[in-house]
């Protein structure tokens, strides 16, 4: 997150996320001539703008633009585009409705249809914080001192969990589960409509540790199954090209800094 | 390749695991500290599979 402007009442910003992945693998996709492309790519760039009205709500628009292929911006179909507004409505002194439209081209579901959302979001005390709505919803609780459980779903099958101890001053040992995907336009397609979906679930845990507000450190570990991947028009059309990985332990490091 | 993730190791930049960057943005953006008290964050993100008939590399770098 970088922050461009920052006013009292509003601010503009931009996210900029890349991800490489290398799946160094000489398969090919399933009843087909198809080569598993070994590399590919994520770019993408979020220009966000945030406003806060005099009557306290919050107006936001998000706006992307990016790539995601084994050759970042090969041309138009390889892009990414979408689009977000949202309006955060505050009911009380902690919670608040959120209103949002959403546009994607690359939505795992129902891409290019602008989608509608609600939710609302509870957070009588600092302990418990509840997002419940459509698209997605969150749910970070500590139940007692020092422990925390978080969890948050994305449709359709991306989700996360997670309940942390704080062991010692700054020191956190943390159990996780994830169930994501990722979706690639492998360049030279026959269809352009078609994309490569990959999906695993991981489940591990680890050490995480936060000297200050400004950093945090993790390391970890765990396995990642239920693998496999795909290149189709829509989810239901998966069986035709999916390829099955086998079950894999990974490790993990993660630096974050915020200054 | 390994050049490839040394350059992206160097600017040491990242963000979390991004199933979708574009909707945990979003909600990000509604719990995030209000207007005008933003701050830069920059993460990084790296994961290596083992084991397995495919050896997977994940790098994230996100600002």
């Amino acid at each position: 997150m970088l922050p461009i402007i920052k006013k009292e009442n509003s601010d503009f910003s931009v996210y900029t996320t890349f991800r490489y992945t290398n799946w160094d693998t000489k398969a090919f996709l399933s009843n087909t001539d198809i080569e598993i492309p070994n590399n590919v790519y994520n770019i993408n760039f979020l220009p966000t703008y945030r406003y806060v009205f005099e009557n306290g709500w919050m107006f936001g628009a998000i706006g992307q633009i990016g790539s995601a292929s084994d050759k970042l911006f090969n041309s138009l179909d390889e892009c990414v585009y979408g689009a977000r507004v949202f309006l955060k409505v505050p009911s009380g002194e902690r919670n608040a409705w959120m209103f949002l439209v959403d546009y994607s081209s690359n939505r795992e579901f129902l891409r290019y249809v602008p989608l509608p959302g609600v939710g609302y979001l509870y957070n009588p005390n600092d302990d418990l914080q509840i997002f419940a709505g459509f698209p997605f919803a969150f749910v970070r609780y500590s139940p007692i001192e020092k422990v925390q459980l978080t969890f948050s779903y994305l449709p359709i099958t991306t989700i996360k969990a997670k309940a942390s101890y704080e062991v010692y001053k700054n020191w956190k040992v943390f159990a996780d589960f994830n169930l994501t995907d990722q979706r690639y336009f492998r360049a030279g397609r026959d269809n352009r409509n078609e994309r490569i979906f990959y999906y695993e679930k991981k489940a591990g845990g680890g050490l995480s540790f936060s000297p200050n507000r400004g950093i945090l450190l993790t390391a970890q570990g765990g396995y990642s199954f239920d693998r496999y991947m795909f290149e189709a028009k829509k989810y239901y059309h998966s069986h035709n090209t999916r390829v099955n990985f086998d079950g894999a332990y990974y490790a993990e490091v993660k630096a974050k800094l915020t200054f | 390749m390994k050049k490839t993730i040394f350059i992206f190791t160097i600017l040491v930049v990242m963000i979390w695991n991004t199933a979708d960057v574009f909707a945990e943005n979003a909600f990000n953006q509604l719990l995030q500290m209000p207007p005008g008290k933003i701050r830069t964050s920059a993460s990084y993100n790296y994961r290596y599979y083992g084991n397995s008939d495919v050896r997977n590399q994940d790098t994230d770098v996100g600002m």
